[in-house]
């Protein structure tokens, strides 16, 4: 847990100084203290977005350990439940189909959900790892299908959407950190979740055996799992597969426990797309790469690692 | 005597045949209760049915006189404890996590293992000769050494009742024999054991009261001496057997008659 904290915090220094122009750390520390308005490289540019990927990093890597706790499936996260497709498609609809109505993340949260009970409807009942995993892919491809559909057929309000649905943290500031204060008070719930979670992973005879309410607890971890990825999903637009890698990695480090694993799946999270953005940034300045496709392109090989050992 | 657990009318099932029908049984309280039947008769199901895994179609289940029903799933944890026949490898945690969870039903939200936790813990792995093993991570025991940590875990629990559901299957004889002297200790401590056993001599010899089901329903329940008889067991287990005092303590022991 430490490691991985320690390991955040050079990646955050690193991105600070990284971009366009290069910076060394003290100059970043003067211009950090300074507060300065007018300081549009560190101050009003990259230190808010370096924290608005922090914030959703982790609420990723939280959101991917919730789920992967609670359905006992290591293929399992918000990507794979199709919420991080589902609220990508609720806000392009909105922003092409109906541009100006605002409340992105109520869209955003209603999409969610709708992929997530779209999933676990189909798969009621049935306990098939690879299933669960296949349909959920399927779901999230016509769900990005519809999006890029979208996105084709209104190419007029494009810029601003395509700005919202890449994965992207590009021009990501001060206004968008407000947008995502709730993931920090929804973490620090879910972190109640942790001893059920550990009993979860006994077995359901055992869970009940030790006196868990296991329908309160899954429906409360899948929930809040759907709020983190769709409040993150309706600033950055879907940012794939941080929360399948992120938890993976976690219990590698500190192990089962989620006491510890929660909060380490959510540093290794805000790691992991720190480093993607930092490195899209860094690559070919002033272009970017958006970070979103920078973890697709780690992110899906491991995937089809998992599913070919899950076999 | 009074009943630890006492069923009545139950009905259990996963599609539309049930598996157990109608079943009205009592299990008496501070006394080693072996249940046996063949595979697939429903002595597990029965045995989940207590701990409300599998919620009951009809009929009713009494836990020390309380109507399950009525018990909240912490107060329930602090009086049944239960023993899966089939255990999970749960990833990344070791031996000494695993059995302070079953200290789950007595601690905070956080599941933090204070000094009375910790007491009992150390003491049930002493118990079970098991105390080299808390530092190991339990993905890589074997089957024999996992089955004992998860005892220690259903014992660190320290209900009333302790349900086991083939405690025995993965352990050499001596271990065996080690568990069922356990459930004596127990059961002179006061404390109820029911456990699902395959070996009848075993049963017949341990136990205080012998539970037969057969696919469908009850058999009979009694006294070893009682159920030890040559028609139960052909009804029970389709078996020629014949039934002799055994040479060390005069038990009923089994004898399958030559074809
Ligand atoms: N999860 C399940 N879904 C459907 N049927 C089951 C399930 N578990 C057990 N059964 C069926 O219920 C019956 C009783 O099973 P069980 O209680 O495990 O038997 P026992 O423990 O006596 O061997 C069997 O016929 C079995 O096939
Ligand atoms: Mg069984």
């Amino acid at each position: 847990m430490i490691r991985a904290l320690i390991v955040l915090s050079a990646l955050t220094l690193v991105a600070l100084c990284t971009g366009a122009t290069t910076i060394t750390p003290l100059q970043v520390w003067h211009l950090l203290l300074a507060h300065n308005p007018q300081d549009f490289v560190v101050w009003s540019h990259r230190f808010p977005r370096s924290l608005t990927g922090i914030l959703i990093g982790a609420a990723l890597g939280v959101a991917g350990a919730l789920v992967q706790g609670v359905i006992r499936n290591p293929l399992a996260s918000p990507d794979i439940l199709g919420v991080t497709q589902g609220a990508g498609l609720a806000v392009a609809f909105v922003l092409l189909v109906f541009p100006g109505v605002g409340y992105l993340p109520f869209f955003s949260l209603l999409g969610g959900a709708a992929g997530a009970a779209l999933l676990m409807a189909y798969n009621a009942g049935i306990f098939s790892p690879v299933r669960f995993a296949l349909s959920g892919v399927a779901v999230s491809a016509t769900f990005a299908g519809v999006t890029q559909f979208l996105l084709l057929t209104h190419p007029v309000e494009v810029n601003t959407a395509l700005l919202s649905l890449t994965g992207s943290l590009w021009a990501r500031g001060w206004p968008h950190l407000g947008l995502l204060l709730p993931l920090i008070p929804l973490m620090m719930v879910a972190m109640t979740l942790a001893k059920p979670l550990d009993v979860i992973a006994l077995g359901e005879d055992t869970a009940h055996a030790l006196g868990t309410r296991l329908r309160l607890v899954r429906w409360a971890a899948i929930t809040m799992a759907v709020m983190l990825t769709a409040i993150s999903v309706s600033v950055a637009g879907p940012v794939g597969f941080v929360g399948l890698v992120a938890p993976h990695l976690a219990r590698r480090l500190v192990g089962g426990g989620h006491l510890r694993l929660l909060p380490t799946a959510g540093m290794l999270g805000a790691a992991i797309l720190l480093a993607a953005d930092t490195l899209g940034r860094g690559i070919a300045p002033p272009a970017e790469i958006p970070a979103g496709v920078l973890t697709a392109v780690i992110g899906a090989p491991y995937f089809l690692w998992l599913l070919f050992r899950t076999r | 005597m009074t009943h630890a657990i006492h069923v009545e009318g139950l009905t259990l099932g996963y599609d539309r045949k049930p598996v157990i029908a109608d079943l009205t049984l009592s299990i008496p309280a501070a006394r080693f209760t072996a249940l046996i039947g063949p595979n697939g008769c429903g002595k597990s199901t029965l045995l989940k049915s207590v701990i409300r895994t599998m919620p009951p179609r009809a009929g009713r289940i009494d836990v020390m006189g309380q109507p399950l029903n009525a018990m909240s799933a912490r107060a329930l944890a602090r009086q049944v404890s239960f023993l899966p026949q089939v255990l999970p490898v749960p990833e990344g945690i070791t031996v000494r996590q695993l059995v302070g969870y079953g200290r789950s039903p007595h601690n905070n939200l956080w599941g933090r293992i204070r000094g009375t936790d910790r007491a009992k813990v150390d003491e049930v792995l002493a118990r079970l000769d098991i105390t080299d093993l808390a530092g190991r991570m339990v993905d890589g025991l074997s089957g024999g050494q996992r089955q004992r940590v998860w005892l220690a875990m259903v014992l660190a629990q320290n209900t009333d009742i302790v349900l086991l559901d083939e405690p025995t299957t993965f352990l050499d004889i001596n271990h065996q024999v080690e568990l069922l002297r356990l459930a004596r200790d127990l059961v002179a401590t006061g404390k109820t054991v029911v456990a699902v056993l395959h070996d009848l001599n075993q049963a017949f010899r341990y136990a205080d009261h012998i539970v037969m089901l057969r696919n469908g329903g009850l058999s009979g329940c009694g006294s070893p001496d009682k159920m030890a008889t040559t028609p139960m067991l052909r009804e029970v287990f389709s078996i020629d057997a014949c039934i002799h005092p055994d040479p060390e303590c005069g038990r009923p022991m089994v004898i399958v008659r030559k074809p």
